[in-house]
């Protein structure tokens, strides 16, 4: 008894260490966010204020919110249409019979493989030949390339699992090809187009070599870049406006997550088979 | 309806090459039949099912329904599943998981977008049917097996279909919720009058609901014929095997002729072996089989007796199953007496219960 109880606590300080662990950069961030001094090595000399908050918010210069803004549609829009794209290649290979299914899903997740640094130049070189630097479309269409292998990868796995005579039991019942991906796997892999998508949410919002390059200003830039540019701004690291900053577009991701995760945690397929 | 399959054959191709899972098969279903398939597990049954209904294309062969051909090779006919009408009950009942039952049982007329008044009567009609009023608003993972079962043959049952097929249906119920099933089936069956196949490798299952029943093994058809016919006149060893609750007895004796007659020596015992089984003979064998449960323990007149020696008593409740020994051959019997083991006792059977095979 004694022992089950030591090894009960020991797995929760291990837990919570684990927890404090990864949450303290977080921390840490919201604490600087809202104190005078940005002096990130005396802690002591902390004074709360939203001075920071109001100083960003208030200065157009600053353009914090449309950062926010370009960086949740540009990375909303690519999770939508990569995860859509790499659903439909996932329902094709399967439940279609066709040679070299499993070469063409090796060699898809392949090609993500090589590093982004590789291709910045080539890509840079297209984007201003298409006359698109510095528009949604310059990040959104790299977005959605870089973000197809994984999707796809996790919706064919996903889709393998849903029986195949769930398939099989809607032709029956008059529907066709399309009407099932529809009606019957669209519903069924709810959870697995969702994790899909928030991963390739949160890839699309962090990423920052492509972002920088492609765009010039705060008519495509996004929120990584930005922050960068403050430093440039002000000369010294703005220690302060910085975390406010980048808690502030954190808010909007978390709300995402949050609201997301109920349907990742109930993603086990809900079987309507025997049993 | 009437469907009639010919010749129908099916290979598959996969990783693990050519798997020919069906070959030759032909067979007449009648108007409103209750057809039930039988066989081991592996033999093709959900195949033969899923060419019937169109889900897969048979390799060669041709398909009728009533006059109307629905799929031939050599002439380029598929219908569609969907043009077929045919209904399914799948072997794990394929509900579909994000539906409520309601939802479930409506989803056919909702593809074929027929009014919602109507639906929603014609749901609560079937729903009525197999008493799963009460279930309508639950979702397929709250539903025990039995539910679940009641819901796909709900669903299938809704849109009045030509054909109807069930693939093992029943196989994962308790065996006193089976019982039942098999039952209500039946009696569904025959108010309804659909033309209905039913897969099964439970050879109690398809005696007890089919007006006839297919045999196979393998991919192909041993023998089709009624419940009685597979039992009383079994066309080969495997069927002999398959059907009965205990497996039959089998031996392979040499035979002699002498005189006029042909006699097989299952030791001292002298079996004549009828004319018209004389084909059967090979290399001087013959197989033969009786089941145990036609070998009596109290002697009366039986055509042939032998003392056997008791090795083993289960016990099945009203009966028990003897495993004995006759000089080398193992004999099962089925009766009603016990006896202690390792005891001598009096066993004979009559010349009518026997069977005859080639000597495989
Ligand atoms: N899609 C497929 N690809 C390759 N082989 C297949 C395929 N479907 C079935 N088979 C093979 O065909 C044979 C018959 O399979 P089938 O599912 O019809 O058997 P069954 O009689 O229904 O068995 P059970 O009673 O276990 O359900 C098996 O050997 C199986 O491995
Ligand atoms: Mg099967």
């Amino acid at each position: 008894m004694r022992e089950e109880k030591l090894t009960k606590v020991l797995l929760i300080i291990a837990t919570l260490l684990a927890i404090f662990f990864c949450l303290f950069p977080f921390l840490y961030m919201l604490v600087i966010s809202f104190s005078k001094s940005w002096d990130i090595f005396s802690l002591v000399k902390l004074e709360f204020t939203f001075k920071n908050y109001t100083e960003i918010l208030k200065d157009p210069g600053f353009h914090c919110m449309d950062y926010i803004k370009n960086s949740l549609i540009i990375s909303g829009i690519s999770a939508f249409i990569s995860v859509f794209v790499a659903t439909m290649g996932a329902y094709a290979i399967s439940r279609f019979q066709f040679p070299f299914r499993f070469s063409i899903l090796l060699f898809i997740l392949a090609s993500s493989m090589f590093p982004q640094i590789s291709i910045v130049g080539f890509l840079f070189k297209v984007m201003v030949k298409l006359n698109l630097i510095n528009t949604y479309p310059a990040l959104i269409l790299p977005y959605i390339s870089w973000n197809i292998p994984i999707s796809l990868w996790i919706m064919t796995s996903y889709l393998s699992s849903i029986p195949k005579d769930l398939d099989k039991s809607a032709l029956l019942d008059g529907c066709s090809w399309f009407q099932i991906f529809i009606k019957i796997i669209l519903p069924v892999a709810k959870p697995g187009i969702i994790s899909a998508g928030l991963l390739s949410f949160l890839f699309s919002f962090n990423e920052f070599l492509f972002a920088l390059l492609l765009t010039v200003d705060y008519r495509a830039r996004t929120v990584p870049v930005g922050i960068v540019m403050f430093q440039g701004l002000h000369g010294e690291l703005p220690w302060g406006s910085i975390m406010a900053f980048t808690t502030l577009s954190l808010i909007p991701v978390f709300l995402i997550v949050i609201f997301f995760q109920k349907y990742i945690i109930h993603g086990v397929i809900r079987s309507g088979l025997k049993g | 309806m009437k469907v009639k399959l010919e010749n129908i054959s099916k290979t598959y191709f996969s990783l693990r090459g050519k798997v020919k899972a069906l070959s030759e098969i032909n067979l007449e279903i009648r108007d409103r039949e209750f057809l039930v398939i039988l066989g081991p597990s592996g033999c093709g049954k959900t195949t033969l099912l899923n060419l019937i209904a169109g889900i897969e294309k048979p390799s060669s062969g041709e398909i009728y329904f009533g006059e109307k051909l629905v799929f031939s090779d050599k002439k380029n006919v598929f219908v569609s599943p969907k043009e077929r009408n045919i209904a399914m009950v799948f072997q794990n009942y394929a509900l579909y998981p994000h539906m409520s039952v309601f939802e479930n049982i409506a989803f056919p007329l909702r593809i074929q977008k027929m009014d919602k008044n109507i639906i929603k009567k014609e749901v609560e009609k079937v729903a009525e049917m197999l008493n799963i009023k009460g279930l309508l608003q639950a979702r397929p993972y709250e539903l025990s097996g039995g539910e679940k079962q009641r819901v796909a043959i709900a669903r299938a049952l809704v849109r009045k279909p030509n054909l109807f097929l069930l693939d093992e249906p029943l196989s994962n119920l308790d065996a006193q919720l089976r019982l039942t099933a098999r039952t209500e089936l039946k009696t569904l069956q025959k108010n309804l009058k659909i033309t209905t196949i039913y897969v099964t490798h439970d050879q109690i299952e398809a005696m007890s609901l089919g007006e006839r029943i297919v045999v196979m093994n393998k991919g192909k058809i041993e023998q089709i014929g009624t419940p009685e016919e597979v039992y009383h006149k079994p066309e080969n060893l495997f069927v002999a095997k398959f059907i009965g609750t205990t497996p039959i007895n089998f031996f392979v004796v040499e035979v002699k002729s002498e005189q006029s007659n042909i006699y097989g020596y299952l030791g001292e015992l002298k079996i004549e072996v009828p004319e018209e089984k004389l084909h059967l003979v090979k290399d001087q064998k013959i197989g033969i089989g009786i089941r145990p449960e036609d070998i009596k323990t109290e002697v009366e007149k039986e055509d042939f007796i032998l003392t056997v020696k008791v090795n083993i008593i289960e016990s099945l409740g009203k009966e028990y199953l003897l495993h004995t020994t006759y000089k080398n051959y193992d004999i099962k019997i089925l009766t009603k007496n016990k006896f202690p083991e390792k005891s001598l006792i009096k066993a004979g059977f009559s010349k009518k219960n026997l069977y005859f095979f080639s000597p495989e």
